[in-house]
């Protein structure tokens, strides 16, 4: 049996990592001062290039081959890159520039809704799984992360109330949901034998 | 189906012990929090209480998965707690960078679990769409 990814599937995947790997690069140096707005901008064409590559890949048949877990990597990468672009220009416009009104919510919606992205991204790899094991151990994962999550959530939410500590901003839970996936694997390993996510 | 049923009935028992713990403390916390009544100490455990219960809540649900026999009934009630937790979530992920922006006020962390246990009902909606039954209201 040929493992090797089909090659449409294989430079979706290079050019999303490639796009997320410099888009983090791109926001480490303009947060650090290292680089001005402008050349920021200008460098922003390497990874919004890569990304729509990536994005044209998967529309142009990438997205149905390979294996689902490969779909995943793929459509993770792609959003991450979304992410992190989105998130520079909502910073950059409503921090730096002091954009208001409705544009200044379509900004830091789009961060926001590539973040939310990431959950359905992980739903569709359980949907489109094949393989009935591994569905039931990305099923276990989700689901031990979705318990540790909102537990964390109900307790720290309660302590508010109590004035004990602060209000965190909301995407907090889903960034621990992240973190509960890891954990679920490990307790996919431990019950198992595999970490499940990634094979 | 004398097993699922247990297996229901235990879930409706636990849950019911949980939610008598719950009320308690979570009523009691704010009749004495209004009446000035509770000192910082009491009022951390009873917002570890409050927020325990919530916890537990979730593992009974995880019992019930692992405890129904029938698995048809546990493919549903995974579905319906996979599309709760993916309502839940998303909202949370947008109102973070909406309130992180100052664009909205931030909420209380506990409504995120409440909008879980709203989710199930759109997952419960979305079993009866998909295959014709609620699920585990059976």
């Amino acid at each position: 049996m040929n493992d090797t990814p089909p090659r449409a599937m294989q430079w979706c995947l290079a050019a999303a990592i490639s796009s997320v790997v410099s888009a983090m690069a791109l926001l480490f140096l303009w947060k650090s001062n290292a680089i001005g707005t402008t050349t920021a901008y200008l460098l922003a064409i390497v990874p919004v290039g890569l990304m729509i590559f990536a994005i044209v890949k998967m529309f142009s048949g990438a997205a149905k081959q390979g294996r689902a877990s490969l779909r995943y990597l793929a459509r993770m990468a792609v959003i991450m890159a979304f992410y992190l672009i989105t998130l520079f220009m909502a910073e950059h416009f409503i921090e730096d520039r002091g954009v208001t009104g409705p544009l200044a919510v379509v900004l830091a919606l789009l961060p926001g809704l590539s973040f939310a992205g990431v959950i359905w991204i992980f739903g569709a790899l359980i949907v489109e799984e094949q393989d009935e094991f591994y569905r039931l151990l990305f099923v276990r994962q989700g689901l031990i992360a979705t318990g540790i999550s909102f537990t964390l959530a109900a307790i720290w939410g309660f302590l508010e109330t109590y004035n004990i500590v602060d209000p965190v901003a909301a995407f907090w839970w889903p960034t621990i949901w992240c973190v509960g996936i890891g954990i679920g694997a490990v307790a996919n390993k431990l019950k198992y034998g595999t970490f499940g996510e990634i094979r | 189906m004398t097993e699922n049923l247990s297996a229901m009935q235990r879930y409706i028992r636990r849950l019911g012990g949980i939610m008598v713990v719950y009320a308690t403390a979570l009523i009691g916390g704010q009749i004495a929090m209004k009446a000035g009544l509770l000192p910082p100490m009491a009022a951390i455990l009873i917002a570890l209480i409050c927020g325990l219960c919530i916890a537990l809540t979730f593992f009974v649900m995880g019992r019930l998965m692992v405890e129904n026999q029938d698995e048809f009934i546990r493919l549903l009630f995974v579905r319906q707690t996979l599309i709760a937790s993916g309502f839940a979530l998303s909202l949370a992920a947008i109102h973070g960078f909406l309130s992180d922006f100052d664009l909205i006020e931030r909420i209380d962390a506990y409504w995120w679990p409440v909008l879980f246990f709203m989710g199930q009902f759109i997952g419960q909606v979305s079993n009866r769409l998909k295959y014709g039954t609620w699920g585990t209201m059976k």
